[in-house]
């Protein structure tokens, strides 16, 4: 016979298994919410012949992820997970608002938008009978992203979505950030292109500086968010101009 | 911040106002480090125009500075510098930061084009620059920051530089720009960074006509005549910016100066913008 209390322990373990299912899948790279369309500037290298090949794409993802990453939306999943854990919602309007002001490039802000409503759409569509505090703040937010009072960031929905699952702020930061990695490789593989295990290699490579980033998130105020670097956000504003085009931005 | 005006190492207030359809000084005030030339007479308009001078030809380790400048509805104001501003060595690692506030009163034209910021082997330098505009005012604002100077010719050997722009327009925020240059972090030559220029220089405009239309219009024109990395985006509200990363100081001015001078063609229906900024007309024009 069945211990009893043995299987309350299985039945919570699994609970727990199902809650990092459905994190792997708001995380992965197939997850369709169109960041497959947008290369963060990464294109206009491209045709410059700047980035070409494995170790050029890992300079510039790791200096992508090192600034406009770290200040923009990793720092943003941080402030607003924690914003949640406060019940202070007033603070990821603000977020949403200075984040999205920060941005010098039309397209960057225009793809924010974008994807933000794709993610909060196929959220809605995966959990449609799902009555939470939780669901109603991501309906708010794209009823505020629609009614043109919040501009839309896919940042802030993860950080719901995050806080939903009860993960530490730690988590959420650093899942946002392997969500954009792997989708950059995806990106560099069908573009640049780049070798598959190739890009397996430096999608593990960048981890390590993925936590370096994070830890660094952790230490950093809101007066950075939204800072920038010049060349990362000129190759996002000159891609608005370039002819020949295989991304939204 | 405020704190009394003779806390700062350079305090400035600028105030201009309109009479019989003329702009006139409403107010002009500095102390400390800082001074305002004598009117600047210009070539082929009769814009007001004033340089905002520092003493001592930089700003040296942990100063302050404050400049206010406000707009009267319909009037309209050049401000430019002298020359460049020098950041000088901050060994002791305080930093010597720059305020400016401005207020654009309905229908008021400011063009703000100072010079190049150039920080010295270890400067530590903050700009915190902040314009609040009412509906139907203009601004054209440039600002820029080199890769530096030092003694040994090397680049980027300053310790870090801070420069933000927020801008507020009828009530709004519509661009909070917020550049982050840390040689200790980041090797600044790099792609994504200068990408090997020596100079980085913004243009910002803001008017109620500029919408999707005017910016794929300038896009246009400062490609055909920009041939350097360059490009020129919509902000929100009516706005855009013009960036460019460029191998010097002349070149870059240039750059910029074409995009300051299609602005000024197609908003203010004003001539090329000719402040001349020769020693002669400096020594001339400075000491009042």
């Amino acid at each position: 016979m069945v211990n009893k209390k043995e299987t309350q322990t299985t039945n919570d373990e699994y609970t727990q298994i199902m809650k990092n299912l459905e994190v792997f899948q708001i995380c992965d790279s197939m997850f369709p919410i169109g960041t497959f369309n947008h290369s963060y500037g990464m294109e206009t290298y491209l045709r410059e012949h700047k980035v070409k090949d494995n170790d050029s794409f890992e300079k510039w993802l790791i200096t992508f992820l090192q600034t406009q990453f770290k200040w923009g939306e990793g720092l943003a999943v941080r402030l607003c997970h924690e914003a949640l854990m406060n019940n202070d919602i007033d603070k990821l309007w603000d977020y949403d608002q200075k984040l999205t002001l920060s941005a010098a490039a039309f397209e960057t802000r225009k793809g924010a938008r974008l994807i933000a409503l794709q993610m909060i759409e196929l959220i809605l569509q995966i959990y449609p009978h799902e009555k939470s505090p939780m669901m109603d703040l991501i309906k708010e937010y794209k009823a505020r992203i629609d009614q043109e009072k919040s501009f839309g960031n896919p940042a802030i929905v993860f950080a719901m979505f995050m806080h939903r699952e009860q993960l530490p702020v730690k988590d959420s930061v650093s899942y946002y950030g392997y969500s954009i990695v792997t989708t950059m490789v995806q990106n560099a593989v069908r573009a640049i292109p780049l070798g598959q295990k190739a890009g397996q290699r430096i999608m593990h490579d960048v981890f390590k500086v993925l936590i370096a980033i994070c830890k660094e998130i952790f230490t950093m105020d809101e007066s950075y968010l939204g800072a920038n670097v010049p060349g990362i956000e000129l190759a996002q504003i000159k891609h608005e101009t370039t002819t020949f085009r295989l991304f939204m931005s | 911040m405020t704190m009394p005006t003779d806390e700062y190492d350079g305090y400035t207030n600028l105030a201009f106002t309109t009479k019989n359809n003329r702009t006139i000084v409403d107010e002009m005030y500095y102390e400390g480090q800082a001074r305002v030339s004598a009117r600047m007479p210009l070539n082929n308009e009769d814009t007001l125009c004033y340089f905002l001078i520092a003493m001592g030809g930089g700003l040296t380790e942990g100063e302050t500075y404050m400049t206010k400048i406000k707009l009267d509805p319909n009037s309209r104001v050049i401000l430019s510098t002298q020359a460049p501003t020098y950041i000088f060595k901050c060994e002791n690692h305080h930093t010597t930061t720059q305020y400016t506030d401005i207020k654009l009163a309905k229908n008021s034209i400011l063009e703000y084009v100072p010079d190049d910021v150039i920080p010295y082997r270890d400067a530590k330098y903050d700009q915190v620059n902040t314009v609040h505009m009412a509906k139907g005012s203009t601004l054209i604002y440039t600002d820029g920051v080199t890769a530096g100077w030092s003694p040994d010719g090397k680049l980027f050997q300053y310790t870090d530089v801070h420069m933000r722009l927020q801008i507020y327009y009828d009530g709004s925020l519509v661009y909070n720009d917020n550049l982050i240059l840390d040689p200790q972090m980041y090797e600044l030559a790099d792609l994504g960074l200068f990408e090997s220029s020596e100079n980085y220089t913004s243009l910002v405009a803001v008017d109620e006509r500029i919408d999707e239309d005017f910016v794929h219009a300038m896009q246009q024109a400062m490609q055909d005549k920009v041939h350097m990395n360059m490009g020129v985006s919509k902000l929100e509200g009516p706005a855009l910016v013009m960036r460019v990363l460029g191998p010097d100081l002349n070149h870059n001015k240039e750059a910029i100066l074409y995009g300051v001078n299609y602005l000024r063609d197609k908003l203010l229906a004003s001539p090329r913008l000719e402040l001349r900024k020769d020693a002669t007309t400096f020594q001339n024009n400075y000491l009042m």
